[in-house]
């Protein structure tokens, strides 16, 4: 036989618990999802790309200078 | 030029001049900061999305350990065949491992003031990395103090011998050993699953990897200058 006022009290606390289901990608730890869903973070990408692309680009035309270099020397 | 005039084995000349690791080094980069920026990561409480971080710092100090331990190979191979170009070597990939110690300083405490609130928290793994990094570049240094070439390279040699086997305590073992705000402390493995998880190690290990790599090129860029550099000059 179950106590009415238990009873009562649970059903009133679970249904504060309702707000659970209101859960989104934004709970939790909040990340960069607003970057991410405005497509924001697709220009913080093409930054670094760029950048990386002009240091290796750099990269490459000193080993072609060294390899030039190199070979007028070694003759 | 004849690279067999500078008595160097089969596997340096491959590191001065073969190309196929080169591209590898460029499609790891990219890689690196594609995935590293697109990828799912955790969702955690204080990083946030800032652990994406770990595929940029964490990997200075794996290939700052990487490019020592060629040097600490080249020093032996030096102090054995007193072949003045493992000198020249080592001492190029010391000078890279120095700028990669600081730009793992640098951007460790960048990363620290915005989670741990301070640029400098004196954590034992922040504080033994700073010691390593001060080592390397008291070699430097030294290198710079001692005029004639063959005891230059001699003591260069025996100094890089000593800097390694104090620096691979410090770096890898000090740290997880006591309680500290980094992963991988307190007794724990840094590499096992208590701070990384697939989603990050899907990016890490080649990220790893590839800034190895982007190392090793800028080292051999600069080593075969100053081959060059001798040559022109006729120090040879």
């Amino acid at each position: 036989m179950y106590n009415k006022k238990i009873v009562t009290y649970l059903v009133a606390f679970l249904s504060t618990q309702l707000v659970l289901l209101a859960q989104g990608e934004g709970s939790g730890p909040a990340m960069a999802d607003l970057m991410r869903s405005s497509g924001k973070i697709y220009v913080v990408v093409a930054t670094i790309v760029l950048m990386l692309v002009v240091i290796i680009a750099l990269l490459l035309l000193y080993e072609k200078r060294i390899k030039k270099l190199e070979e007028k020397v070694g003759k | 030029m004849n690279q067999n005039n500078y008595q160097l084995n089969s596997f340096t000349r491959g590191l001065l001049w073969a190309n196929w690791w080169k591209y590898l080094c460029i499609l790891l980069m990219f890689y690196t900061v594609i995935g590293g920026l697109l990828f799912p990561v955790p969702r955690l409480d204080i990083l946030n999305e800032t652990i994406r971080n770990i595929h940029f710092h964490v990997p200075m100090w794996f290939a700052m350990m990487i490019i020592l331990s060629f040097a600490f190979g080249y020093s032996i191979a030096y102090l054995k065949t007193n072949n003045k170009y493992y000198d020249i070597i080592a001492s190029q990939a010391v000078n890279i491992s120095v700028v990669y110690g600081f730009l793992g300083l640098a951007t460790g405490s960048l990363w620290a003031k915005f989670t741990w609130n301070d640029w400098w928290n004196n954590d034992p793994r922040q504080s033994t990395a700073a010691v390593a990094v001060l080592i390397y570049l008291a070699y430097v240094v030294l290198r710079s103090s001692i005029e004639d070439e063959d005891k230059r390279a001699k003591v260069a040699a025996v100094y890089k011998i000593f800097a390694f086997f104090a620096f691979i305590p410090l770096i890898w073992v000090v740290p997880r050993l006591t309680a500290s705000l980094h992963p991988g402390s307190g007794g724990n493995n840094p590499l096992g699953d208590l701070d990384l998880n697939s989603q990050i190690r899907i990016v890490f290990y080649p990220a790893i990897f590839g800034w190895t790599l982007l190392g090793l090129w800028i080292a051999s860029l600069k080593i075969r200058f100053q081959l060059l550099e001798r040559k022109v000059l006729k120090l040879d």
